[in-house]
């Protein structure tokens, strides 16, 4: 909300200036700022005479103009097209920073000397017309401060209040904030009404039909108002909380909005059929037009201000366009009502209607200021419009409204909030806020004025007592708690062993978005062609490329590559941890997540160097980097074929598994793939499951003996058929038990010369060690000949020699 | 005796031009042992004493020794000329890069998650954490967002059910979920990811991160809030930072705060980024409000707690100068390098 700092005059005496109003409301829990208080920023922009104006010597478009502020003159170079001789015009003088951010300064602008800059009003942040300079009138004071002169001190404030403090969305409610703050009065308007004899309850009648949804309707009656201009006072009040004036009924009608903080709503009362209101809830498929024209389609819920032919306003929230007042309009029926502030809010959110109105109906009016407040515009349209005010007012579901009565113990108050106030401090305190003591026994029991709607139990009551005393006041202390030493859960400690394993490494780690496209499964051919995708859908995603939830870390990723290849980085490796989800199976309420680690690796094996070949990374690079991550948590896993996964390229990807956890997928992309994501090259992806991690992982490593005793080495080549996996061949010679037999690497693997096709040479490097002695020749040899045999029998392997 | 007194002199002169000849140590050595080693020339005279007349012996075995001694003290100047010698260059550009791998990065929102859990662990609070998509009863109902109140107008929800699962506007559900299964005393901070219904722009995401935490026991004060709070921020930001708390509202708590840190920028004395007043906000906190407890089955008579909840992209935002949010999830390459 806008307030402004000259109105909020009208009903305390300030004793600061905006700023420290601003400051010590804010400190009060009114979160308020100065949003212009150009007189002060803007001071050295100042009235000043354009003498004489030339053209620029070197640019068309420029002019070079002599200015004068009345005491000095000044070359300024002036690229508005409307500059002429004569006018008066707002210039900034050199260390000007205009709202913008821009600092004015002396400059030479093709070659000429400029001092300051004539400004447009776009420029002063006074409107969005950038179209020339801004001329001022002819008996505008030569020399003094643009703003001053047109706004006069006034400061605007943007008021930003929390849901619970409807009473301070008006100036009164404000200064009533103030005053406690200040320890002052607010004073409220004085006003009075000459009535006619004519009574308002014989021209017109009011019936409620749904109390709970409209507990208090008012209503007066003005005759014979002359629909016109409002007067400048009243026009400059409402421009200064920007709010545009229409004519005099409309605007007293925001301006009692703005005082009081009850919207109210001028009817033409010609227009209402039989004279007659009825406030009722709206029928099925009841339909109203409300006043920007638009056709509202209601349901049994909404509360409808209708007369005898029909819905005439949409209560609390838009009045009807039949009934809105026109410039023809003689007699107007004035409405303040209180509406129950769910019904408004349920009415606003479906209908997507969010109103000055709404916003204060729906978190609660004062249900007994709503006469004041009709009394007040009354008043103002005699006054302002010439209206005859009818004697009396409608006041249906009028009646003694209950306030609470609350007990505030000064115990409990010091031990939630960590003070050592007294009984009667605290009794102050509240008064201070408008609360009435009405026993001061053993405990306080107070009872909050009815503007108060928050304030219904002790804590309510403890939160305004610290808020006034200044929570700057309460010290700052140190909670007594036993010593404790958290530590991480398994998931946290894993993750982290994971990610500083890639930072070290020169990964980069990324975060994307949750959320997918739909089809973003089918894209990637992770879902089989006539299946359904299992993903959990969004009812009002952002956008429709973030309908549904993401199942996988590998699209985000990918993209996120294609993203940085696009903006020429070369060596991109990156990885992340998230969530993704499935549907929830049939007994659960939420969808199934979980936690992930994926990885992608593209381009240069190593970073651009003189010293690093051109080296591309592949799928082996992928592996041996989860090969040594599983071997520093200690977790064995092989690693087998996966096959009809068509993300991956044919015969480049694998399941790793281990024992019967499934620990995740690596492969490189298909190429086919690759191209619907843009992507131009090679890439490899792997994705963990972090839960069957913490399951393998082995935390505590067991100490085995170093031996005491030398290894002895054997390199054996065999040549074998090239559809011969690594993997059989090592399992076969593990199968033997061999003795002595303690570690087999692969060395080398070679196609070509000297290989027959479909054949490959493969050379392993076996390692043989005793626990009991240094091992001889023989004995390795017997050992050797064992491979051999198992690799002729079993392989149709061919010893190179 | 003369052809072996002359013998001697040739194999000194000998020994005494290879030793001037040689270019290194290796030289020297063989030198050394050549002549003077085990099996060395010299030595060889020197066995070979036995066999001479007793007579000759002391003269021969004399000059013998005098040519051991000036050979050795020859070689040893010769080795000190070498050591002192200046050394032959390998020829390395050492000015050339290395072979380097390159250094990664965390993402600065998790260096940012894990600096702010940092400084509550070193407090003695454990870290829990929970699902992304929520129950409504855990995200809103428990934390006395009541229906139809504005309030929850406060976050823009996404839906995966109407009104019952949505993705989790802030991490405060994790209060509930953690208080629902255990008893006084907590201490708990809860990170993660939350979701709002916004379009992105430079201070919108629809996705950002939050670290929850919140304390419970049976004397915890509004004070303490403020004592634990200051502590943090000025852990996070520096010694001096000054901190102020002044009212807010928040559904589940009261009396609510919302925590400003003197403005990072300009230093306090007013700036575009604090909008001129001095001060950013980092965080919102309260007291837990009696309400959350009763869900929990916790008596609010017997137990007060405080709650709070950092964003923490805007932390980030303001500790680096990062003007837009959009940044963090662009996953530019050029972006993360430099944190």
């Amino acid at each position: 909300m806008y307030a402004s700092y000259e109105w909020l005059k009208d009903y305390i005496e300030i004793e600061d200036d905006p700023i420290a109003l601003a400051s010590k409301l804010t400190m009060a829990g009114i979160e308020t700022e100065v949003i212009s208080q150009q007189s002060k920023d803007l001071e050295t922009v100042v009235i000043s005479r354009v003498e004489s104006v030339e053209k620029h010597p070197d640019a068309d478009k420029l002019s070079v103009c002599k200015v004068s502020d009345g005491s000095n003159e000044y070359d300024v170079v002036c690229g508005a097209p409307n500059v002429e001789a004569g006018q008066l015009v707002a210039l900034a003088l050199p260390k000007t920073v205009l709202p913008d951010g821009m600092k004015v300064k002396k400059a030479k602008i093709r070659g000429v000397k400029s001092f300051g800059m004539i400004c447009s009003e776009k420029e002063l942040g006074l409107s969005d017309d950038h179209s020339g300079i801004m001329v001022l009138p002819a008996d505008a004071p030569i020399g003094a401060g643009v703003i001053n002169y047109l706004s006069g001190s006034d400061a605007m404030f943007e008021v930003s209040l929390t849901p619970n403090r409807p009473d301070c969305l008006s100036h009164i409610g404000l200064a009533r904030e103030i005053a406690a703050i200040q320890q002052t009065k607010a004073r409220l308007p004085s006003f009075s009404i000459s009535e006619a004899a004519e009574d308002v309850h014989t021209m017109a009648t009011v019936s409620i039909e749904d109390k709970d949804l409209c507990p208090r309707y008012s209503a007066r009656l003005v005759r014979d108002v002359e629909i016109g201009p409002s007067p400048e006072w009243l026009v400059k009040r409402l421009n200064a909380v920007g709010i545009r004036s229409i004519n005099n009924v409309v605007d007293i009608t925001n301006f009692v909005l703005m005082e009081y903080g009850q919207p109210l709503h001028a009817f033409d009362f010609s227009r209402i059929r039989g004279r007659k209101i009825i406030v009722r809830r709206a029928k099925e498929n009841e339909k109203i037009t409300t006043l920007d024209g638009q056709v509202r389609n209601l349901e049994k819920d909404d509360l409808l201000i209708a007369d005898e032919g029909g819905g005439i306003a949409l209560a609390g929230i838009m009045g009807g366009h039949e009934s809105e007042v026109t410039d023809a309009t003689k007699d107007i029926l004035i409405e303040s009502a209180y509406f129950t502030p769910s019904a408004i809010r349920r009415t606003s959110k479906r209908l997507g209607m969010h109103t000055e109105a709404s916003h204060r109906f729906e978190r609660g009016v004062d249900p007994v200021g709503v006469i004041a407040a009709l009394d007040r515009a009354a008043s103002m349209m005699a006054k302002l419009a010439g209206g005859k005010v009818l004697k009396g007012a409608i006041d249906e579901g009028k009646r003694k409204w209950e306030k609470p009565q609350i007990t505030v113990r000064t115990d409990r108050t010091n031990r939630l909030l960590g003070t050592r106030l007294t009984k009667s401090e605290i009794g102050d305190l509240l008064r201070q806020l408008g609360l009435e003591i009405i026993s001061a026994g053993d405990d306080l029991v107070c009872e909050p004025p009815t503007f108060r709607v928050d304030l219904e139990r002790e804590v309510d009551i403890i939160e305004e007592v610290a808020r006034i005393y200044g929570y700057d006041n309460i010290e700052a202390t140190s909670p007594v708690a036993p010593i404790a030493a958290p530590i991480a859960t398994p998931e946290d400690e894993i993750t982290e062993i994971i990610r500083n394993f890639c930072i070290n490494r020169g990964y980069y780690e990324v975060i994307n978005y949750s959320f997918e496209s739909e089809d973003t499964l089918e894209k990637l051919n992770l879902v089989k062609p006539g299946k359904k995708a299992r993903q959990v859908k969004l009812l009002n995603p952002v956008a429709e490329t973030a309908g549904v939830l993401r199942t996988s870390l590998i699209p985000g990723l990918l993209r996120t590559l294609v993203f940085n290849l696009n903006r020429q980085s070369t060596n991109i490796k990156l990885f992340e941890f998230g969530h993704v989800f499935s549907p929830a199976e049939t007994t659960d309420l939420l969808p199934h997540e979980e936690n992930l680690f994926g990885i992608v690796f593209s381009g240069r094996r190593a970073p651009e160097n003189w010293a690093s070949g051109d080296e591309r990374i592949d799928f082996y690079d992928m592996k041996g980097f989860v090969e040594d991550l599983f071997s520093k948590m200690g977790i064995n896993a092989i690693f087998n074929v996966a096959e009809g996964v068509g993300l991956y390229a044919e015969g480049a990807a694998a399941t790793i598994e281990s024992g019967k956890h499934l620990l995740g997928v690596i492969g490189q992309v298909d190429e086919a793939i690759a191209d619907t994501l843009d992507l131009p090259q090679r890439a490899i992806v792997a994705e963990l499951r972090m839960n069957a991690l913490v399951k393998l992982y082995g935390a505590v490593p067991k100490y085995t003996p170093i031996p005491q005793y030398p290894r002895s080495l054997r390199d054996l080549a065999f040549v074998i058929d090239q559809s011969i996996q690594a993997s059989n061949i090592i399992e076969a010679i593990e199968q033997k038990n061999i003795k002595y037999l303690e570690s087999i690497k692969i060395v080398d693997l070679y196609q070509g010369k000297n290989i027959p096709p479909g054949r490959k040479s493969l050379a392993l490097r076996f390692s043989f060690r005793s626990t009991a002695k240094t091992l001889t020749d023989a004995e390795v040899d017997k050992q050797t000949d064992i491979v051999t045999q198992v690799m002729e029998s079993k392989f149709k392997a061919e010893l190179r020699k | 005796m003369a052809d072996l007194k002359k013998e001697i002199q040739e194999l000194q002169q000998q020994a005494s031009d290879a030793i001037k000849a040689a270019t290194d140590e290796q030289d020297l050595s063989a030198i050394k042992n050549n002549y003077l080693g085990r099996k060395g020339k010299v030595t060889g005279i020197l066995r070979r004493l036995p066999e001479l007349p007793e007579e000759e012996r002391p003269e021969i075995g004399q000059l013998a020794n005098q040519v051991k001694k000036a050979l050795d003290a020859e070689l040893a100047d010769a080795l000190t000329g070498f050591k002192n010698a200046p050394k032959q260059s390998v020829g390395l550009d050492v000015t050339l890069p290395g072979r380097f791998m390159g250094v990664g990065r965390r993402h600065p929102i998790v260096q940012m998650e894990k600096k702010i859990c940092d400084i509550f662990s070193g407090m003695g609070f454990e870290i829990a954490r929970g699902p992304e998509v929520e129950q409504e009863y855990y995200n809103f109902e428990a934390l006395n967002f009541l229906a139809d109140h504005p309030a929850r107008d406060m976050q823009d929800t996404l839906y995966v059910h109407q009104g019952e699962v949505l993705m989790r506007t802030h991490t405060s559900p994790m209060q509930v979920r953690v208080m629902e299964g255990r008893r006084p005393p907590l201490r708990v901070i809860c990170p993660g990811k939350t979701f709002r219904a916004d379009t992105p722009d430079a201070s919108h995401s629809p996705m950002f991160h939050q670290v929850e935490g919140f304390m419970v026991d049976e004397h915890i004060s509004l004070g303490d809030l403020k004592g634990v709070l200051t502590l943090f921020a000025r852990q996070l930001f520096g010694n001096d930072t000054p901190v102020r708390f002044r009212p807010s509202f928040f559904p589940f708590t009261e009396p609510s705060a919302e925590v400003d840190i003197g403005c990072l920028i300009c230093g306090g004395k007013g700036c575009r980024v604090c909008k001129d007043t001095g001060w950013l906000e980092i965080l919102g906190a309260g007291m837990i409000d009696p309400a959350v407890f009763g869900f929990v089955d916790y008596d609010p008579e017997k137990y007060t707690g405080f709650a709070f909840g950092v964003g923490i992209e805007r932390v980030t935002m303001l500790v680096y100068g990062i003007d837009d949010i959009r940044m963090f999830f662009e996953n530019d390459l050029r972006f993360l390098s430099q944190f």
